[in-house]
């Protein structure tokens, strides 16, 4: 189990299936457990996508 | 690597993509941009379906449809867990809450969905133990903290729950409770996506397929699908920005007529999934048909305890008396779950059936497609 | 021969029924903990009621609370009992004045959270401005009540000038909240079992009428107000918006909601504009003078971050907003407790 902050509201969640987890990384939650680790090269990278289609 | 939650230094804090990860997927700039682009891509009509509470949901709440051009027809699938739990489940769940010695334990959302005569809110206020988590953990919990009662986890949901309702009978063995069991209703969507294609007149073109499912489960099923089939599947998120971006990668699709499977939510999904949830779903759980409330059977669209694990079984391990089970004869929660109908074309919408008194589940649920419409339109 | 009770109220650590009973015990403890804690002119009488004298219209207002659990973060039933019927009369207009305390304990109550809670609604009337004249005590058998329920009535007077009423509501009028919202329905939430976090969410419960008082200063052409408490925002608009048949939209992005409580909402699957808030107010007024009552209520600490949140339109009587990607939706009334989502 490991604290996990959603926008400061701390609450325990299981961290059975995300072992490679850190401090730090983002996660999914569901239901009291993390499903899987945030890729935050591709969230970024999306991001990216979406700065270029606004600005077309 | 051990994580405490208790000591200081061992402290390790995730975020649940806040702030930085939601504001930006909600940006107003980008919502129109890709909104624009749908307009200029889009040459034809076309029938998308979105099979997951939560994106219905977000559709809703964000009023998406006001981006959408008038060509694509947004259709509602069987994707709200709570909707399709049979109506034979929810009786036992009711059974088992009346039971003296029981607690039945539930997600939020179930309190209220109708069984033939009652429902799990109704059976609280006559004095039964029912009480709202968060998680199953949670249920494992109560029954650890009260041994002389017998605790009864409504564990029901798509594959996005099915890991977590795993672990908490894994939790309850490692911690040796005989008072802990789980009424099983759990459906899997590829299975449900089959049926629908196969069905007659069926006019769905395309698919937005559920994000966190598919973080589970992988998409490797809806790859097969689309092959069968020969139509497009983007794997969506809930993101506004996100959904957008799944119908603007679907209709591109369908105007090139490719028949692919996309993963249009990369920062979360890849083709494989977690291995390790699935591999405690597949040790605690095996396939079994499953009925889908106002669809019917659909073979290999379920999960169940195996026999290994028989002792959390509540339907191995209670008795239940034969049970009346009767739906409303006005609802058409059925049509409506798979697509072919509107809440607006159900005669009882909005008149005998709102969400203060409603006559199936779909009108309870917030992911419920005539909650939806009644909320927000 | 008289012959006294001789044991002391403390000796006692838990209500029992014959402290309800009207008799020796039932004496003791309204004279050693209530007229103790509370006394006043009125109180001490100990008499059936309280002779007021009271001048122009008057405001009369009544609200019970049966809030679980008793001790949440932020406060207790006490501080929602005094400050709920306070801000009742508040939302008339009126000045508030004096209340009634009704109490309903159940048998086997720890005496020391009584104490607790009479302490509270000490503070909190003190903090309010208003005495507490009349009360009654009665004690059910265990079971028969959920620890305690508390009934305040109150009444105040109206000043001159001041017409508050949700038919007032007009086309073109400004929708104010004077600070965060959700506050409190999310802080009970928070000690429930089964959905319980870590946060420093705490309940708002607090009195408004020191925001009143600076409010009529800035003009006493006030058309509604309203405390948005069970059922939030969302619903205390929609009684509103029917009441005056008047349309009202609402402008998301506008709507001032902590960070923390969105980080609950989202866990939990709830929307913050039906969650109840205990301290918090809506102004509706004419749009000339909303810029300077949003400059002086944030002067006052409880107001630090009003804001004003719509317009009322002359389009048909429905709450609409405009949502954070520009949209526009429905904000229907919501039936029954809002729940969970699950996906």
């Amino acid at each position: 189990m490991a604290k996990v902050s959603f926008n400061g509201v701390l609450k325990n969640i299981s961290v059975e299936w995300v072992r490679d987890a850190k401090v730090g990384d983002y996660i999914i939650a569901h239901a009291g457990a993390a499903l899987t680790i945030l890729n935050a090269k591709e969230a970024e990278d999306t991001l990216e996508i979406f700065r270029q289609i606004s600005s077309q | 690597m051990r994580y405490s939650d208790k000591s200081h230094h061992n402290k390790l804090t995730f975020k649940y993509y806040v702030l930085k990860y939601i504001d930006e997927y909600r940006d107003i700039n980008v919502i129109n941009a890709l909104a624009n682009k749908i307009r200029k891509v889009i040459k034809h009509p076309w029938n998308i379906m979105e099979i997951c509470g939560g994106q219905t949901h977000a559709i809703m709440k964000y009023n998406l449809s006001e981006f959408l051009p008038g060509q694509i027809n947004l259709i509602h699938g069987p994707g709200c867990p709570v909707c399709v739990t049979p109506l034979e489940k929810i009786d036992k769940a009711l059974a088992l809450a009346q039971m003296k010695d029981v607690i039945l334990v539930s997600f939020g959302d179930m309190l209220r969905v109708p069984g033939s005569d009652s429902d799990l809110l109704l059976e609280k206020s006559r004095g039964a133990d029912v009480r709202m988590v968060y998680s199953p953990l949670d249920a494992v919990k109560i029954a650890a903290d009260n041994p002389h009662k017998k605790v009864v986890f409504f564990a029901i949901g798509f594959e996005t729950t099915a890991p977590v309702n795993a672990l908490s009978v894994i939790r309850a063995e490692q911690l040796h409770l005989e008072n802990y069991f789980i009424l099983c209703s759990q459906v899997l969507v590829p299975p449900a996506i089959e049926m629908l294609l196969e069905q007659e007149g069926s006019s769905i073109q395309g698919f937005l397929a559920p994000g966190h499912v598919c973080a589970v489960a992988g998409y490797n099923e809806y790859i097969s699908l689309a092959k069968k089939f020969n139509l497009p599947f983007v794997i969506t998120g809930f993101e506004p920005t996100d959904i957008l971006k799944g119908i603007l990668a679907l209709v591109s699709l369908l105007e090139d007529g490719r028949s692919d499977v996309v993963n249009e939510y990369k920062r979360v999904v890849t083709k494989e999934g977690n291995k390790d949830a699935l591999k405690m779903v597949n040790d605690v759980f095996e396939l079994t048909d499953q009925e889908w409330r106002g669809i019917g059977v659909i073979p290999g669209s379920g999960l169940r305890v195996r026999e290994k694990y028989s002792g959390f079984d509540a339907e191995k391990h209670f008795t239940f008396e034969v049970l009346n089970t009767r739906e409303s004869s006005v609802c058409i929660a059925g049509k409506i779950l798979q697509g072919i109908s509107k809440p607006t074309d159900c005669k009882a919408f909005g008149k005998e059936c709102i969400p203060e008194h409603p006559l199936g589940a779909p009108m309870v649920s917030l992911e419920g497609a005539c909650s939806a419409y009644h909320r927000y339109q | 021969m008289k012959i006294t009770c001789p044991v002391p109220i403390n000796k006692y650590d838990t209500v029992t029924l014959a402290h309800g009973g009207g008799g020796k015990l039932s004496d003791r403890l309204i004279h050693d903990l209530f007229i103790r804690e509370l006394g006043n002119g009125w109180l001490n009488k100990a008499h059936d009621g309280a002779v007021l004298e009271l001048n122009g219209r008057i405001a009369f207002s009544t609200d019970s609370f049966v809030v679980n659990p008793l001790f949440f973060p932020g406060g207790n039933i006490g501080d929602l009992a005094v400050n709920g019927t306070v801000n009742d009369l508040v939302c008339c207009g009126a000045v508030p004045e004096y209340l009634s305390l009704g109490l309903i304990i159940e048998e086997g109550l720890q005496m020391d959270d009584l104490r607790r809670i009479i302490l509270t609604i000490k503070d909190a009337a003190i903090n309010a401005n208003v005495k507490i004249v009349t009360g009654d005590t009665k004690v059910v058998e265990k079971g028969k009540g959920d620890k305690i329920f508390i009934n305040t009535s109150g009444v105040g007077t109206i000043p001159e000038g001041i017409a508050i009423s949700p038919e007032r509501c007009s086309p073109g009028d400004v929708v104010i909240i004077t600070g965060n919202i959700a506050d409190h329905g999310v802080s009970i939430l928070s000690s429930r079992e089964g959905l319980s976090f870590e946060s420093s969410i705490k309940s708002d419960t607090a009195p408004l009428n020191g925001i009143t008082n600076l409010l009529f200063q800035v003009t006493k052409d006030i058309h509604v107000l309203r405390d948005p408490t069970r059922g939030g925002v969302a619903s205390a608009l929609n009684e509103i918006s029917r009441s005056s048949g008047h349309g009202i939209l609402l402008e998301e992005k506008m709507i001032p909601v902590s960070d923390q409580v969105k980080g609950a909402c989202e866990i939990m699957g709830f929307d913050p504009l039906y969650i109840a808030n205990e301290g918090k107010l809506l102004i509706i007024l004419p749009e000339k003078y909303a810029g300077k009552v949003i400059s002086e209520i944030r002067k006052h600490p409880l107001g630090k971050n009003a804001a004003i949140i719509g317009r009322v339109n002359d389009g048909p009587p429905v709450v609409k907003i405009t949502t954070l990607v520009g949209s526009t939706r429905i904000v229907d009334m919501i039936s029954g407790e809002q729940l969970p989502r699950i996906c």
